[in-house]
């Protein structure tokens, strides 16, 4: 049997729920005016359901505002993979060069790519416009005057006197092979349209020095001088070794390359 | 994304529509704020959420219950009122109690921070009585979900059943709430 308090709190959820017909309701409103207990227990039951949904709210809240912090660091993780592509703003000079590199090759591939090919170069040009200003000195410490053999290369490598970088990137190279000088040659001969050169050199990056930094830009710029030379199965190779590298904006651009290729 | 299946599905209790439609118009609102009310980041995107918020309330509480307009058009409207709500410095959006039981204004501050403190009370009761019975009630309460769709949500037999535990969760939580307004006062 049930006792009072259980039966009113019945009443009070019917009440509240408007579950009631309109003579019970009537009547238990008849009641709520004499009754304190009654009266009680339905301010007891009010306050408690706004207390559910105050929160229930909150919990809506805080579930919105999760995911805006993840949707936050899905952005910044973007950003992070585009920045990583060449990592500008953790090196010094190198770096520079490096993303000149990349642009350097990207403006050869938007060239050398065959008529009413799409590719991805439309892509590329919008992130070389926003990351890479053209008043950014890839030489910061070496000038003009600067006698620094591997200066003055850059130096011409950034100025777009790319067939004296080369032929200075070269003389480098007989006396002291190291990957940077390598890439950069590999980089400017391809500007030069000495294509075959360009892919030997980028191939000794990546065979000898599998560990560096740019493999995966030696490795994509070889690709484009391969196209070039007219070797697309090369490509397609060298394209789908891209296509497994972290930097996931240079993975993609490889992807969409082989597409075009096939 | 269709007007009427946003509704459906948000009546229906899929909490995911509102994530989709929260990322969907994130960007262009933010933006849109920032611009047009000089708002900061931060700010735009308080707005925004509370403006999600407010969708989904209108929605599960009938008061809208068809678009003449579009989702866009009409979160829109809503983040251009609290913004001047925003604006005039009474944007106290998640504490809010129902207007109905209390008229509580910007100027009888004190009196709403008293209230906040007993809300937190039954929140605390809330938590302490745990799952499934809290969100047993939420769904009741908030999300205005009939007992068969919160019967079929937390996998109860039937309605019926779902209803007896509703009123057993009710029950408890009084309990719980009365035992901590004595200790409080204690």
């Amino acid at each position: 049997m049930m006792n009072k308090q259980e039966e009113d709190m019945m009443l009070v959820e019917r009440y509240l729920d408007n579950t009631m017909t309109a003579t019970e309701r009537e009547a238990f409103e008849t009641r709520l005016g004499q009754d304190k207990d009654l009266k009680e227990t339905i301010k007891d039951i009010e306050f408690l359901v706004e207390g559910i949904r105050y929160s229930a709210r909150k919990e809506l809240l805080t579930q919105l505002q999760e995911l805006e912090s993840q949707i936050a660091a899905e952005v910044q993780e973007d950003e992070q993979a585009e920045t990583k592509v060449v990592p500008l703003y953790q090196r010094s000079w190198m770096s520079v060069a490096a993303a000149l590199a990349l642009i350097l090759v990207s403006t050869i591939a938007y060239q050398l790519w065959p008529a009413g090919g799409k590719g991805d170069m439309a892509m590329t040009d919008r992130y070389i416009q926003q990351h890479f200003p053209s008043e950014y000195s890839t030489t910061r410490s070496a000038a003009e005057s600067d006698v620094a053999t591997p200066n003055k290369a850059y130096y011409l490598y950034e100025g777009g006197n790319y067939a004296a970088a080369a032929s200075l990137f070269l003389q480098i190279l007989e006396k002291d092979e190291n990957p940077d000088m390598l890439f950069y040659a590999g980089n400017s001969l391809l500007k030069v349209g000495e294509y075959q050169k360009a892919v030997d050199l980028f191939e000794q990056v990546n065979t000898r020095y599998p560990q560096y930094e740019y493999s995966c830009e030696a490795s994509f710029m070889q690709a484009l001088g391969a196209i070039k030379l007219k070797n697309k199965q090369d490509a397609i190779v060298k394209l789908e070794q891209v296509t497994v590298c972290d930097d996931s904006t240079i993975a993609n651009n490889a992807k969409a390359l082989i597409e075009e290729l096939q | 994304m269709n007007e009427s299946t946003v509704i459906d599905k948000i009546c229906s209790g899929d909490r995911e529509v509102l994530n989709k439609i929260y990322r969907e118009y994130r960007s262009e609102f933010i933006s849109w704020v920032v611009k047009q009310y000089s708002c900061s980041q931060d700010e735009a995107k308080d707005v925004y959420q509370t403006s999600v918020l407010i969708l989904y309330e209108n929605i599960v509480n009938k008061k809208l219950t068809h678009l003449t307009s579009s989702v866009k058009t009409y979160l829109f409207s809503i983040g251009k009122n609290k913004i001047r709500e925003f604006k005039k410095g009474q944007n106290r959006l998640i504490s809010e109690p129902n207007e109905s039981m209390f008229q509580v204004t910007n100027d009888e501050r004190e009196q709403q921070d008293l209230l906040e403190e007993q809300l937190k009370v039954a929140a605390d009761s809330l938590e302490k009585l745990g799952d499934p019975c809290s969100q047993m009630l939420k769904h009741f309460y908030y999300d205005k979900m009939s007992m068969e769709q919160i019967a079929e949500k937390l996998k109860y037999k039937n309605k019926e059943t779902a209803k007896n535990l509703k009123h057993k969760c009710l029950k408890r939580l009084r309990k719980i709430y009365q035992e901590m307004q004595v200790k409080n006062f204690e």
